[in-house]
């Protein structure tokens, strides 16, 4: 999937304010990382979106569509917040389709020093946030972010199938 | 955590200039064998499983491998600094841009002193409430890294120095 120039504040705008309107919805990151430990970041799934923010989603990523997504959904990291070493297609797939997903993130925010870092092969790489940066993290790779430093990193992802 | 034990303040350039001097004789870890082993073996990365530097890009200079001369800085800074040196084993651990140190943990306790500064690089470190810190660099400053905490450093943006220091040090009584 490409990503058309992207209306980023646009869209981190909406998406927050969804939140703001329907906190119920936004839930605290599932799942385990390094060694069991818990994550600290939050999640609003594409399924509490609306539907002008779907629309506003799928426009900014080209491809992000009910029919092409495995799952999507939003990560609100707060400053101190992170998500520890994890492989995310193994782990947040369902289960039928761990093997066949690879995990893409759209960044809607920026911060100096803050991101992602991801393994490919035997290297670490370091991604740096900024306003409509993209990760890509393979099938069997691992995904971590550092703790945030600025304000709260925004970033939509999703897990779609592997080419 | 980082806490108030601090390396005096031309610390970290005394030991800066005496690790430049002996810049040729830090270690890449791995070794190109040690990585060829680790690829041939095709194991993929596992935190839980991942001791030592195999998988890692950093260059360190051993306690053993410290010149006398370099050796005798850097107590000389820990003495200035009324910090407990002795009997210590040091290691300094050099990164160029895009080095890292994978997520691990490790069995002994260890000082980490920081002796260059970051406003983006750092260590990553779990802490006592399972939480997790990304701590900047700032040279001089004084991390206690306790047993088993896991920790690691993303690729770095610019070159960094780091002294373990093993035992961790304490403050030398009044």
């Amino acid at each position: 999937m490409r990503s058309k120039i992207p209306p980023t504040d646009e869209l981190r705008r909406e998406l927050l304010s969804r939140v703001e309107d329907n906190g119920s919805g936004l839930q605290r990151g599932p799942g385990s990382g390094l060694g069991g430990l818990p994550h600290h970041y939050f999640r609003l799934d594409w399924e509490a979106f609306s539907l002008p923010l779907r629309r506003a989603c799928s426009a900014a990523v080209d491809g992000l569509s009910d029919q092409s997504r495995i799952a999507a959904w939003l990560h609100i990291i707060p400053t101190g917040g992170f998500i520890l070493p994890i492989r995310p297609a193994l782990a947040w797939a369902p289960k039928s389709l761990r093997t066949r997903v690879a995990f893409e993130e759209f960044v809607l925010s920026d911060g100096p020093g803050d991101g992602a870092t991801v393994m490919r092969g035997q290297q670490a790489v370091r991604i740096d946030d900024f306003s409509g940066g993209r990760v890509l993290c393979q099938i069997h790779e691992w995904y971590w972010v550092r703790p945030v430093l600025g304000a709260d990193r925004v970033s939509l992802a999703w897990l779609a199938p592997h080419d | 955590m980082t806490d108030t034990l601090a390396l005096v303040d031309h610390g970290p350039e005394a030991i800066r200039a005496a690790a430049e001097q002996c810049s040729e004789q830090f270690r890449q870890h791995p070794t190109p064998q040690e990585r060829a082993i680790a690829a041939a073996g095709r194991l993929p990365f596992q935190p839980q499983d991942h001791y030592g530097y195999r998988r890692d890009r950093c260059a360190v200079l051993d306690h053993d491998e410290i010149p006398p001369s370099v050796r005798s800085t850097i107590v000389d800074v820990l003495k200035q600094s009324r910090l407990m040196v002795g009997p210590r084993r040091f290691t300094l651990v050099r990164y160029r841009p895009g080095d890292f140190l994978l997520p691990h943990r490790d069995d002994l306790a260890c000082s980490l002193f920081a002796v260059t500064s970051s406003d983006v690089d750092g260590l990553v470190m779990q802490t006592v409430d399972d939480s997790f810190v990304l701590i900047t660099d700032r040279a001089g400053r004084h991390v206690h890294l306790p047993p088993g905490a896991w920790h690691w450093v993303d690729p770095v943006r610019r070159p960094r120095l780091t002294l373990m220091v093993s035992p961790p040090v304490r403050l030398l009584d009044t």
